[in-house]
């Protein structure tokens, strides 16, 4: 299985890049995981989405709907794409630390 | 199997490519389109493409989606853009030049004009954001898969039609503006087909065919010209056929003198294609419909669309009452939905009259009295 290295230590990812035990994740593991996306800087717009998908997932266990997570944060959805250029849920979601959503979203 | 050649046995195709009529095989020839594939698939009497899907590309959140080839080795996988239409299908030939220029350089020469209205290139993954910026410069953008709002097809309206009864191109490039970012960021819980026609004859089966439809309607009678009336049965018009053909039977024949009955007629199209002497009548508008679909997933399967509003005028071409409208029940449907449903099965579970009260209309009793045979 394919690892990313955060701060000397290696992390499992899957094929897809998405982090394979959802419980290592922490902030440093989401900058790591962000600069895989395309995003170099973590600002205070992706914590606000990246903050709010991890919050919904370990309370649910699933990530959200695409139409829930644009009405909680305020953001539309082309601005979530401004933020992570994969979409919410290969981008944002992946930087959150969450498995990879199933569908095809 | 078929034996595999570098060089696509064409045997198949032959009398596809010969011949001097328009052939799509000698198009798929001329292009880099692997012909293989097509013969593999005539060989074995089903496609060789299988089921494909959305694919992410950074920065084109939507218009892109591939087919899976069952002959990996023939060609890996079918990628393609998608573009969205002009309105009513109308493209200039400097258009049609810059587009046949992105299949040539970015593409595999090939263009395809999709029975669902818009513009599909065949590609690789790795050519689309090119491929896309230089579409871009042409004024066209891709979009339209996924679960997002697909292009708003139209019929080619008044600049072509005699009887269209309103400007169909214009609202569906009034609406695809308004709503482009719902045809390029998919967020809905499963796509949503629009669609615009200029009158009830429904050339582009609006009703049918799209799940969030106008057509263009007339609210009061028919209009008979005498005089053209009497110039048309000396030309051998024959007015009893016509009467027979009203399926109302509203129209009246009074020795050479036909009339319309009025509590009777349906404002439907089938006297005014008949005969020339019949014009339709003057206060026009569009009937709203929802709920139409092809699609044989889902709980109802394939069902025609109900009317929701029969007649909402339009005036002076302003279309933002109609765009209001629209934008609205997109957003009740999209809040309301359950995953992947779709508007028509949608609109069965929770029922017309719930959409209405949700958006403040009040029911007109023609929708309750035949809400889908007669949107007129």
């Amino acid at each position: 299985m394919p690892t990313i290295n955060v701060g000397g230590v290696e992390i499992e990812v899957d094929e897809d890049g998405f982090i394979a035990d959802p419980n290592l994740w922490n902030e440093a593991v989401a900058k790591a995981l962000a600069e895989t996306e395309g995003v170099s800087e973590l600002t205070e717009d992706h914590w606000k989405v990246v903050n709010y998908l991890r919050n919904y997932y370990l309370q649910f266990g699933i990530a959200p709907m695409i139409r829930k997570l644009c009405k909680e944060t305020g953001f539309s959805l082309k601005q979530i794409y401004d933020l992570f250029p994969s979409g919410p849920a290969k981008g944002a979601c992946k930087v959150a630390g969450l498995p990879k959503p199933t569908g095809c979203v | 199997m078929a034996k595999l050649a570098s060089e696509p046995d064409r045997s198949l195709c032959t009398r596809l490519l010969a011949g001097p009529s328009p052939s799509h095989a000698r198009e798929l020839a001329q292009s880099r389109y692997p012909l293989a594939m097509y013969t593999e698939g005539l060989a074995h009497g089903k496609p060789a493409y299988g089921h494909g899907g959305y694919i992410s590309i950074p920065e084109l959140p939507a218009g892109v989606a591939i087919r899976k080839s069952c002959r990996p080795d023939i060609i890996e996988e079918s990628a393609y853009i998608r573009i969205l239409p002009p309105a009513g299908g109308w493209l200039g030939a400097d258009t049609l030049e810059r587009l046949a220029d992105c299949a040539d350089k970015y593409g595999k020469g090939l263009v395809h004009f999709t029975t669902g209205g818009t513009i599909e290139i065949y590609t690789t993954r790795e050519q689309m954001v090119p491929m896309v910026k230089e579409l871009n410069r042409a004024g066209l953008d891709v979009g339209s898969t996924g679960d997002d709002l697909r292009c708003i097809t139209s019929c080619c309206g008044p600049a072509r039609c005699d009887v269209a009864l309103i400007d169909a191109p214009a609202l569906a490039t009034y609406l695809g503006r308004r709503f482009m970012d719902e045809q390029q960021f998919p967020g809905y819980p499963q796509k949503v087909k629009s669609g615009v026609a200029g009158c009830p004859n429904d050339c582009i089966r609006a009703m049918m065919e799209k799940d969030h439809s106008l057509v263009g309607v007339y609210r009061d009678l028919p209009v008979v010209n005498e005089k053209r009336l009497m110039a048309w049965r000396e030309a051998g018009g024959d007015l009893d056929a016509l009467v027979q053909a009203c399926p109302a039977q509203a129209l009246h024949r009074d020795g050479e003198t036909l009339t319309i009955l009025a509590d009777r007629c349906w404002r439907c199209m089938v006297c005014i294609n008949r005969c020339p002497a019949i014009r339709p009548g003057k206060e026009r508008g569009v009937a709203w419909i929802a709920g139409g679909k092809y699609g044989h997933r889902g709980p109802q399967g394939p069902m025609v669309g109900y009317v929701l509003i029969p007649f909402l005028p339009i005036t002076n071409e302003d279309y933002s009452a109609i765009g209001d409208l629209f934008g609205a029940f997109l957003e009740l449907w999209a809040d309301h939905a359950r995953k992947k449903e779709r508007v028509g099965d949608f609109l069965a579970r929770v029922g017309p009259l719930w959409v209405l009260k949700q958006l403040g209309i009040e029911a007109q009793p023609q929708i309750l009295l035949s809400p889908k045979r007669n949107g007129y």
